[in-house]
């Protein structure tokens, strides 16, 4: 039987749900509920949910009357003559509730949105492999994993039982009986079969606002990728002259003031990609993310390591340009005239404002790849 | 004569042929060049200026983030204050922009000053229109801005 407040509270789910979907745009382009709420779970807030609330009255002003009364005495407050200063307000109140959300629920409802297509794994997709976890006891096993407290615990149990545990002077015993021991279970474990390279220009050109909404963007993508992968391995490169592979914090929180060579990045990824992701046993995903103001002679040699030793190998090569204060980027266009639709794992966009990553991810992953 | 002469008897020279044309000054160390596109009485408009020394042909990153960090104080009069953006150690080259750049109804224009090792200075103004790459435009200053930028690369160089 289906009890009243379960029925509530689905009812209030599915309210919820509604409206992140409706207001989905605006989620995906603020990103202030990133990560408040660790790994598993984003919160975000709804003002568009009002909470029932008490409004009170003005105490001690007018109410139930005593007395003979005059005639034409007003019996309630509000009958002023003139106007008043001011209007009501016309904005919203700042009831503001913020529901937690699951990742996966999130993926679904921006893979709803956006439309976005399954994505087709390739290779040895899904392959799980046995992975040893010490999560039961047992009452036989070596010595060197007895467990010493279960052991105790027996033992203390078995002597009380039996009335030989003395409080005054409490030996525990364990004699072969109580002994326990840790064992373990085969659990199967998905292995990772995609693996998503970002890249990120942080040179001096790239200012704080522009890496926010790379910031953005790359949380929505990692929330589709892995609600569609097992298991998925990110790494994360930087480059401005120079290129280094480092982890997800560095990555969004680095800023250089050298001039900006991509081929740097390029170089980096594509060694990833030849010693750790055989192309035929992985999906690679790469997203690379710039201002596009790449020191000119280093164009040519961007454009050999990606046709030569990135794009063969991976799944979806996305470039997305992030508008510099100065629009000067010219590496999307460089890519453009390059390339053209002879690629069509190259996928690219720009990124003029944070109102943009919505399109820009329909862009990006609305090809299934 | 002193630079700023030579810079004044250069533009009254370009001002008579309809104002197009290129202003090179010779100098102790080095050599100005603009490439001005209009010339009148009391301003002219230039799509680069530029000056050429053999002064900055050893030089090292830091040396040039040096001299662009001087010059950038010194060019306080130009229509934004400019400052160093980016440095790129392979070609050894000090990238400086307005900061910030200027928005206008048009689109955002801004100075970029580059120092290179080689050595040269180069000052152009640009323009970016949304939906278009970022074009040259011509940098409209009065006679005497121009001839204070001409002394000031000169004097930052020494």
């Amino acid at each position: 039987m289906v009890m009243k407040i379960d029925r509530d509270s689905s009812r209030f789910k599915q309210i919820v749900r509604g409206k992140i979907r409706e207001n989905l745009r605006k989620y995906v382009t603020h990103g202030e509920m990133i990560g408040r709420k660790g790994k598993d779970l984003v919160s975000i807030p709804l003002p568009q949910l009002d909470v029932p609330h008490f409004r009170y009255g003005q105490n001690g002003r007018g109410g139930v009357g005593q007395g003979e009364g005059e005639p034409g005495q007003p019996i309630a407050a509000g009958d002023d003559e003139g106007d008043g200063q001011g209007k009501a307000g016309g904005d919203p109140g700042q009831h503001v509730l913020e529901v937690d959300i699951s990742l996966e629920e999130l993926a679904a409802i921006l893979g709803d949105e956006l439309e976005l297509p399954r994505i087709e794994p390739k290779g040895k997709a899904n392959i799980t492999q046995d992975k040893v976890r010490y999560t039961s006891v047992r009452r036989v096993g070596p010595e060197s994993l007895r467990h010493f407290r279960r052991t105790y615990v027996e033992a203390l149990r078995r002597q009380v039982s039996e009335g030989t545990y003395r409080p005054a002077d409490p030996k525990i015993i364990p004699i072969k009986e109580d002994r326990r021991y840790r064992s373990w279970e085969s659990v199967p474990e998905p292995v990772a079969n995609a693996v998503i390279l970002y890249m990120m220009d942080v040179s001096g050109s790239m200012t704080d606002e522009q890496k926010e909404i790379v910031r953005t963007e790359s949380f929505w993508i990692d929330t589709w990728l892995r609600s569609q992968y097992d298991g998925i391995e990110r790494r994360y490169i930087i480059h401005d002259a120079a290129a280094k592979e480092v982890d997800e914090q560095t990555f969004y929180h680095t800023r250089e003031s050298g001039g900006t060579r991509i081929s740097a990045a390029y170089k980096v990824c594509a060694d990833l990609l030849k010693n750790h992701y055989d192309p035929a046993e992985w999906n690679v995903y790469c997203f690379q993310f710039s201002d596009g103001d790449n020191w000119g002679e280093d164009n040519k040699t961007s454009l050999a390591l990606l046709r030569e030793q990135i794009l063969p190998k991976c799944n979806l090569f996305c470039y997305g340009q992030v508008e510099s204060p100065y629009g000067s980027g010219e590496f999307l266009r460089v890519l453009e005239e390059a390339f053209g639709d002879e690629h069509e794992v190259l996928v690219t966009s720009e990124i003029e404002s944070k109102e943009a990553i919505y399109d820009s991810i329909k862009t990006f992953l609305g090809k299934g790849k | 004569m002193t630079t700023k002469q030579d810079i004044a008897r250069e533009l009254a020279r370009i001002q008579s042929q309809n104002g197009l044309g290129r202003l090179e000054v010779d100098t102790p160390s080095g050599k100005l060049e603009a490439q001005l596109v209009a010339v009148d009485a009391i301003g002219c408009a230039f799509e680069s200026l530029t000056y050429k020394t053999d002064k900055l042909a050893t030089s090292t990153v830091k040396d040039l983030k040096k001299l662009s960090d001087a010059l950038t104080a010194k060019l306080n009069y130009l229509m934004e204050p400019i400052s160093a953006v980016e440095f790129d150690a392979d070609s050894c080259t000090v990238q400086c922009r307005s900061n910030p750049p200027q928005q206008g109804e048009d689109g955002r224009s801004y100075y970029e000053l580059l120092v290179r090792k080689g050595g040269e200075l180069l000052l152009s103004r640009y323009l970016k229109q949304p939906g278009q790459p970022r074009q040259v435009v011509p940098a409209q200053v009065t006679r005497e801005v121009l001839a204070r930028l001409g002394e000031d690369f000169v004097g930052a160089v020494g």
